[in-house]
């Protein structure tokens, strides 16, 4: 708690400030809802509108195709370690496709996989291979030599190398190629979702937007961002920096 | 003494290298003829860049060459746990891996299947460079002579017929230098193991080698002598200083050259 002090006074300064905004009347309420209505739209979206439900759904979405995504990356990936010519043909896919955001491919992913959760998945999967495929070549290229004839001089296949010696060695590569593309994923899938609007399976937190923004519910509105924000920290706290402690921090390895 | 009664572990035929990158043709290993017999430690002095080390990575299987190399009468085409690189680089070891681990892992490559006698021979070959309660450490918590003692380990664990030592001690301590040459004498022997050593400092060779070769700038071997002093060897060992007079001398020349 020490540590984070600085950034609590923060947020607590934030706050302080926008109800004071608000107090003033200054701006309209429906563009700058109070504090008092933020809280309380969160607590109908869990009560009322199955936002809890809606978030599950949204999750349960991006996991699949995030799932996907990296297992895709990491073989993509190694193969372009095992084969220069793959490595030169991917290497051009995933600086082409880097470039290409999720949102611009929803018209073709509808055209591909029709309305339902396959474009969404799909949308998921291009956020994440690319960036994750950039970040794990350039942590494979940047491999201490070192490490790499250690591994050489006991005659390990290329597949072995690849396991126990390149994914290891670039692993905070790995772990920051993974952010950028869960970072990435997650606005993708938000803005797919406020597109389509519900699948027959379900809705997602995007829907939940779309919604509240169709009925003018502005506080609702700001409810779902901070629900978004806090799957954010979740996810940067108890998930990414759990992982960091236990491998590349324990390891002494700094990037 | 004789070579007749003892195995050749080590024959290098008619070695030539050239680097292929570079602009100038000439050879960095320019036929270069070795036999090596087994339990012999032999160390190899030279100036900088007269291609000891490329001598070495040659027999570990590391680079292409002319001529041939055969350990124990099969010819050298690639890496192998039969011989084993211990490196000048504090790095050699795997960061990811703590130290018990990282000697355990090349004995999987080595054909020990079952975990738990891996990790016996780990722990045996950990307590004889000292270093078992260092098992569960991480390299990086580690000093850089113990990252030694640990690569030292890790080389022995897998029997291999040939050590192959570049300048392993060369980034150390005065103090803990001479300790661990003494560690790895008494392990030499104790182990039966043929170890190529190189070093730059005479002192090291004389202390540690059997047979002690100085290589050129021409790329070839000028110096090759049996060391027969009495051991343990110190520098006030009889004969220490004639023999590194002989070496200080040729090692001038070469540098003067």
């Amino acid at each position: 708690m020490k540590k984070c002090r600085v950034q609590i006074i923060f947020i607590v300064a934030v706050i302080a400030l926008w109800e004071i905004v608000y107090r003033t009347g200054v701006f309209p309420e429906l563009m700058f809802p109070s504090i008092g209505s933020i809280m309380k739209s969160l607590w109908t979206g869990f009560a009322e509108d199955e936002l809890a439900g809606m978030v599950g759904y949204s999750l349960s979405l991006i996991l699949r195709g995030l799932s996907i995504g990296i297992l895709l990356a990491f073989v993509l990936s190694s193969l372009s370690i095992i084969s220069k010519t793959f490595h030169k043909i991917y290497n051009l896919l995933v600086s082409v496709f880097d470039l290409v955001p999720g949102v611009a491919l929803i018209p073709l992913a509808i055209l591909w996989f029709g309305i339902g959760e396959g474009p969404i998945i799909f949308i998921v999967i291009h956020s994440i291979i690319w960036p994750m495929s950039r970040s794990i070549i350039d942590g494979f290229q940047s491999v201490p030599k070192i490490y790499i004839e250690s591994g050489k001089n006991l005659g390990l296949s290329k597949f072995e190398m690849v396991k126990d010696i390149y994914l290891p060695a670039s692993f905070s590569n790995v772990l920051s190629g993974m952010k950028i593309g869960w970072a990435r994923a997650w606005r993708g899938l938000i803005s797919a979702e406020m597109i389509f609007g519900t699948t027959s399976a379900g809705a997602g937190i995007g829907w939940f937007i779309f919604m509240k923004r169709t009925n003018v519910d502005i506080a609702g509105v700001f409810a779902a961002l901070i629900v978004i924000i806090l799957i954010g920290i979740i996810v940067e706290y108890g998930f990414f920096r759990v992982i960091e402690k236990n491998t590349i921090k324990k390891w002494g390895i700094r990037q | 003494m004789s070579a007749e009664n003892k195995n050749v572990i080590l024959q290098v035929t008619n070695l030539r290298k050239i680097y292929e990158d570079s602009d100038s043709t000439k050879a960095i290993l320019d036929d270069v003829n070795l036999s090596l017999n087994e339990n012999d430690f032999l160390c190899i002095l030279g100036p900088s860049g007269c291609g000891k080390t490329t001598l070495l990575r040659c027999i570990a299987g590391f680079e292409k060459f002319e001529g041939t190399i055969e350990v124990n009468g099969v010819e050298v085409r690639k890496p192998n746990t039969d011989r084993i690189l211990v490196f000048q680089d504090f790095n050699q070891l795997f960061p990811w891996k703590t130290v018990m681990q990282n000697v355990c892992y090349p004995l999987i490559k080595f054909g020990i299947k079952d975990k738990k006698e891996r990790e016996e021979i780990a722990l045996k070959y950990l307590g004889k460079v000292g270093l078992e309660q260092y098992k569960d450490f991480y390299p990086h918590q580690l000093s850089g002579g113990m990252k030694q003692r640990v690569a030292i380990a890790k080389a022995l664990a897998v029997k291999p017929k040939l050590i192959l030592m570049d300048e392993p001690f060369a980034s150390l301590d005065a103090m803990t230098r001479r300790k661990l040459q003494k560690e790895l004498l008494k392990l030499s022997k104790s182990e039966n193991v043929t170890v190529i050593f190189i070093t730059h400092n005479i002192q090291e060779a004389i202390v540690l080698g059997t047979r002690i070769m100085l290589m050129s700038r021409s790329g070839n071997f000028k110096l090759d002598m049996e060391n027969t002093l009495p051991r343990p060897i110190t520098p006030s060992s009889e004969g220490y200083a004639e023999m590194w007079d002989i070496f200080n001398n040729a090692l001038n020349e070469e540098s003067l050259s």
